[in-house]
């Protein structure tokens, strides 16, 4: 500072001296708009929707003790049935996962700039995959359902097929990241396309294929039962029978628990197997400490590598290999030749859809802006709500244990049941429309908010919490002053990614019997009206993409 | 090793202009895309045995220059003959055949952190060998022998099986540095191997470098930041200025007024050594 800004300032102090800001302008731009975004958001969709938050919570007790009524005590009575169903649908997630990621892979080498063979193809590849995951999976089943008639096999397409779409962009993100120095090396070693891809590309890439495989049969778990309940088979279409029937709930509650308890199964199993495969200090049990002069000859010939080096990837990468495979055998009423005779169908249904007709757009966009009300209601309260219960998860904010394991628990066993089940078990108290479906993703997305908040307020260190504490401060500063400013950058995160979610999530509702553009999409398609199809479908596709394309800016620029 | 505090002794007397060319830089010029023209017009001839520096400010194409010469960038106009063979034109096996008689090492070494230091020294033997044989790593026993041979010349024999990703900088850079020299060039190109890293491990690298390619007779064109380094070692320095060469002689005709005409800038504002100001 200079001695000419120490000196008095000669003009008349204003009346209200400007207060000394002690965050970046930026920073405040930025929160400031999207707090007032968010409000304007929520207004605007309150009154298209005409959904009142207070009457839904009003409303509560009564449809607890509908449900209790209706879904108690759950019983498991079907249990030969039960079994076969879940066995079927978790051998639809595992093979739609494998082949999806196989199909990816490929896909993924053309799709890298920094890899690809042939760089013109890259865009064509990466647009198709974009265009793919901006359409609901659920709507990508429906088109399939209505081309190639029902059966797994056209559940296991339609899971593929999404799953396909998320992995082209994750493996071309993991490329980009991992491999694209070193196949630029091998290029100029002389190596050609085949070897750089086996020398360079896969040994640096299989943990991220390993992380994000077991990330899909997380998601195609919750996936292929939802797929079922439209038309694929296993335990959705058990579930989905059972709850329309009033005199099976109790049976469907059951059948939830179990699902519930094998998909926290396959969740544990998971992040066991990510702990074990994943984390380097875990694997790397041969550090540079270990040392030998000596060269390895084996059968007279040299050896490149040490034998036992990644025991346990090769056998997770095997296993996972047969693993997928026999789960072809417990599918049996699937035609899979059907795939490829039904192509010509499907080519021309597809050929249908882009037939756009708009003879109902005004129906289109009065359901596309009620599946939008649903979107935004239900993350701004799940959102507002996490922030209120989170604190009481916090293990390094609360001293007592109990509160901490009881939300998490109880978050935890709604994570577990698909958002359409949620939605479904709203519809019998509070009628059809948006007003179930509100409820339901608010439900799912508040369980959601209330982990990745958790994560976020844990992650800040005990020593800072220590340092806070040691100044005076207690627990309400603590929280106030490290740790909400510590994640709240990911938190606004957190809530865009589960806005795209949850825009999706609402555009399928109406497939189940809430209210929103899938029900046009679901009427339409059954009436074979495909243009009309066509256009919802183009509409929730351009809105999904211009989110994505949004949310990806916002977090370049704001978030670190 | 030698003892490079000196300045290494000149390579013997050079054969008369044009009769032992092993590289032919012939008015290449490269427009990027997005409109920057990172080489202007540039030409050079490189007789074998030659140790090059090329210096200049960032941005000033030294990297761009340094990927024409083995087409990791592909220029928009001019010529680069490799032993005679025309890069520009080469396609699919061609290119890689010229390709093997390029080696680089690269600022950061690039290698393939999970596979092993003698599986990375090996993949300089890739564009020599069928491409069945490669993508599953079966090398001949001969170039592992030789392979095995030269990490005992870098010194990093015991470490043959760890993983390259276990390496600390310069061991990454040398292991860089035996790759490209497995792969049996007639060029070896260096584009800023030792950017990144401290003092003393840049020495052992630039050590290294001059003396696997004088032993060898391999032509050596190094991209550096550090003048003098580059007087230190080269028989030959390439100044560039705005993707256009600017000088191009032996290190004595360096002068202060060619050093402030490469950088653009006063030779009191550049980090350099006192020596270097007269």
């Amino acid at each position: 500072m200079s001695a000419a800004t120490l000196a008095p300032a000669p003009a008349p102090a204003p009346a209200h001296p400007a207060r000394l800001r002690v965050t970046s302008g930026k920073e405040r731009r930025f929160f400031t708009a999207a707090l007032v975004v968010i409000v304007g958001a929520t207004a605007l969709t309150t009154w298209i929707t005409g959904f009142n938050p207070l009457e839904a919570v009003g409303g509560m007790p009564n449809a607890l003790q509908f449900i209790a009524a209706d879904y108690f005590p759950p019983t498991v009575n079907n249990a030969g049935l039960l079994t076969s169903a879940l066995i079927e649908t978790v051998a639809l997630a595992l093979t739609s996962t494998l082949i999806a990621a196989v199909l990816a892979f490929l896909a993924a080498l053309i799709g890298c700039r920094a890899v690809s063979p042939i760089p013109w193809a890259s865009p064509v590849i990466r647009g198709l995959a974009t265009f793919i995951r901006n359409v609901p999976d659920l709507v990508w089943a429906v088109i399939l359902f209505t081309a190639m008639g029902f059966g797994f096999h056209v559940g296991f397409a339609a899971l593929t097929l999404g799953t396909f779409g998320f992995l082209v962009r994750a493996f071309i993100e993991s490329m980009d990241e991992v491999s694209a120095d070193t196949t630029e090396t091998l290029a100029a070693v002389g190596a050609n396309f085949p070897q750089r891809v086996m020398q360079s590309i896969v040994p640096s890439f299989t943990k991220d294929f390993i992380a994000w495989f077991l990330y899909c049969i997380e998601v195609s778990i919750r996936g292929a039962t939802v797929v079922g309940m439209l038309g694929g088979g296993g335990v959705g279409m058990l579930l989905n029978g059972e709850l329309g029937l009033a005199r099976w709930r109790p049976r469907a509650m059951g059948t939830i628990l179990i699902l519930a308890a094998l998909v926290i199964a396959v969740d544990l199993l998971t992040s066991y197997l990510r702990k074990k495969l994943l984390n380097p200090s875990a694997t790397e049990s041969v550090t540079a400490e270990h040392r030998d002069t000596v060269v390895v000859v084996r059968g007279g010939r040299i050896a490149i590598k040490k034998r036992g080096r990644d025991r346990a990837v090769h056998l997770f990468l095997i296993s996972a290999l047969l693993l997928s495979l026999a789960a072809f055998l417990p599918i049996r009423d699937a035609s899979w030749g059907r795939l490829f005779t039904d192509i010509p169908g499907l080519s021309l249904t597809l050929v249908e859809l882009g037939t756009l007709d708009f003879s109902a757009w005004s129906r289109i966009w009065t359901a596309f802006l009620d599946t939008m009300g649903i979107a935004v209601l239900s993350t701004v309260y799940s959102a507002v709500l996490a922030l209120l219960i989170a604190p009481f998860a916090t293990r390094n904010l609360i001293r007592n244990p109990v509160s901490p394991a009881l939300i998490t628990s109880v978050a935890t066993l709604i994570r577990t049941v698909p958002n359409p089940v949620l939605v479904m078990m709203a519809i019998a108290p509070f009628g059809l429309g948006v007003v179930p479906g509100i409820i339901g993703m608010t439900l799912s997305s508040t369980a959601f908010f209330v982990r990745v908040f958790v994560q976020g307020y844990e992650d800040v260190p005990d020593e800072t919490i220590e340092a806070l504490q040691a100044t005076g401060a207690n627990r309400m500063v603590v929280f106030m002053g490290a740790m909400l400013p510590a994640s709240r950058s990911h938190m606004v995160a957190w809530i865009g990614m589960r806005f795209e979610m949850n825009f999706m999530g609402s555009a399928i509702l109406g497939m189940v019997g809430a209210g929103g553009v899938g029900a046009v999409i679901r009427e339409a398609v059954l009436g074979r009206r495909l243009g009309v199809a066509g256009v919802a479908i183009l509409l929730v596709f351009l809105f999904a993409f211009a989110l994505e394309q949004g949310m990806a800016k916002i977090k370049r620029t704001y978030i670190r | 090793m030698a003892d490079t505090l000196q300045r290494p002794t000149e390579t013997p007397a050079a054969d008369p202009a044009g009769a032992d060319t092993v590289l032919s830089v012939q008015r290449i010029s490269k427009t990027y895309p997005n409109g920057t023209k990172a080489l202007r017009d540039v030409s050079f001839d490189v007789r074998r045995g030659e140790f090059i520096a090329v210096i200049g400010p960032s941005g000033s194409g030294k990297s761009t220059l340094m990927r024409s010469l083995n087409r990791l960038v592909d220029v928009t106009s001019g010529t680069v003959l490799v032993d005679g063979e025309d890069l520009t034109k080469a396609g699919g096996a061609r290119l890689r055949a010229v390709r093997r008689r390029v080696g680089m090492v690269f600022q950061h070494a690039n290698l393939v952190g999970r596979l092993t230091v003698l599986q990375n020294v090996l993949h300089g033997r890739l564009g020599h060998i069928g491409t069945f044989a490669g993508m599953f790593g079966r090398y001949t026993e001969a170039d592992k022998q030789t392979a095995v041979e030269l990490l005992g010349e870098i010194e990093l024999g015991e470490h043959m099986y760890n993983r390259a990703a276990e390496l600390s900088g310069g061991q990454k850079q040398r292991v860089g540095i035996a790759r490209a020299i497995i792969q049996d060039p007639s060029v070896l190109l260096c584009d800023e191997p030792i950017a990144s890293l401290d003092p003393s491990v840049s020495k052992v690298i630039m050590d290294m470098i001059f003396q696997m390619a004088t032993s060898r007779n391999i032509t050596a064109i190094v991209n550096l930041h550090q003048i003098d380094v580059a007087l230190r070692y080269a028989t030959r320095i390439i100044g560039m200025h705005k993707g256009q060469i600017v000088f191009d002689g032996p290190p004595a005709e360096l002068t202060k007024e060619t050093i402030e005409l490469i950088y653009d800038t006063p030779i009191e504002e550049l980090m350099i050594g006192e020596e270097l100001q007269r």
